[in-house]
């Protein structure tokens, strides 16, 4: 997968006009862009920083980063693949600090037991099997060597199964 | 199920759905599935974890509306650049940052001035009465 992200279009909503004028300054039309945006950017987010609280702060901080860099945001790259890789060296940079305590009883228990995986291993974990990143791709986003992803990733799937079968 | 080879563990499963494993190994391992119940088995329940990940929702809401604090943020931000960053705004702070010292200069030379005069006037008076 060339971009990693297991992207799709920007859907039937027109955003073309929309970020014209957020690049003109209009923030009324970028609130659109964010509506129309937020759920895939807040998945990546929750899913990475295994926390609510962790995963709103990275939200914004990828929409506000976002509404800054507009201006460099060129046609020829989908909007959607454009906030993804935001989204990705974000989290990245900031996410996964520490193992997520305890997640809130509305997640279904296979999110719940993502959130319960080591840093590393969920990281790992949803940039492959959930984003569906290959091992050198992650290898080079993250600055691991791909024996190490490897491990990581058996090591997240390993602890998932005894997690959900249990 | 046979007991006289090596079942793959959940790693090497792992790696064989993953299509990573070389092919003798691969060539073994179909080999040792199409005759063992348990790493079939085995094999599926990873299968369907990992197809539960590719097909986990590609959206997740956020617990509460995001959209405020980030304008509100934008907002600031766009205030404070504008702030900072317009030239003709740095100009006349520079012109006023002149005017002032220019004006305490001035007061510090007149000052000076009338000190100076002062005391040149007082002297011839002192030096007579010396």
């Amino acid at each position: 997968m060339t971009s990693g992200a297991r992207e799709g279009p920007d859907g039937p909503d027109g955003l073309d006009a929309f970020v014209r004028r957020a690049q003109a300054g209009d923030v009324d039309a970028y609130e659109a862009i964010y509506r129309a945006h937020v759920g895939r950017v807040h998945a990546l987010c929750r899913r990475m920083a295994g926390d609510p609280d962790r995963a709103a702060e990275l939200t914004q901080e990828v929409f506000v980063h976002a509404w800054e860099q507009l201006g460099h945001f060129r046609g020829g790259v989908v909007l959607a693949t454009w906030l993804h890789r935001l989204t990705l060296s974000l989290t990245l940079e900031q996410a996964p600090a520490v193992t997520a305590a305890l997640s809130p009883r509305e997640r279904s228990d296979f999110e719940r037991a993502i959130d319960a995986l080591a840093p590393a291993a969920r990281t790992t974990f949803v940039l492959h099997d959930v984003e569906g990143y290959k091992h050198a791709e992650i290898a080079h986003l993250t600055g691991a060597d791909e024996g190490t992803i490897r491990a990581q990733l058996h090591r997240a799937r390993r602890r998932l199964m005894e997690m959900l079968s249990g | 199920m046979t007991y006289d080879e090596t079942h793959p563990d959940l790693d090497g499963l792992g790696d064989y759905l993953d299509g990573l494993l070389a092919s003798d190994r691969k060539v073994a391992t179909d080999a040792h599935l199409a005759r063992c119940t348990d790493c079939r088995a085995r094999l599926g329940a990873l299968r369907l974890l990992v197809a539960r990940a590719a097909d986990a929702p590609r959206e997740l809401a956020p617990e509460a509306d995001l959209w405020p604090a980030i304008r509100g943020r934008i907002e600031a931000r766009r205030a404070a650049a504008l702030f900072v960053a317009t030239p003709a705004r740095a100009a006349g702070a520079r012109r006023r940052r002149l005017a002032v010292g220019a004006a305490i200069v001035g007061a510090a030379v007149a000052a000076s001035s009338a000190l100076t005069a002062l005391l040149l006037g007082r002297a011839p008076a002192g030096g007579g009465a010396g």
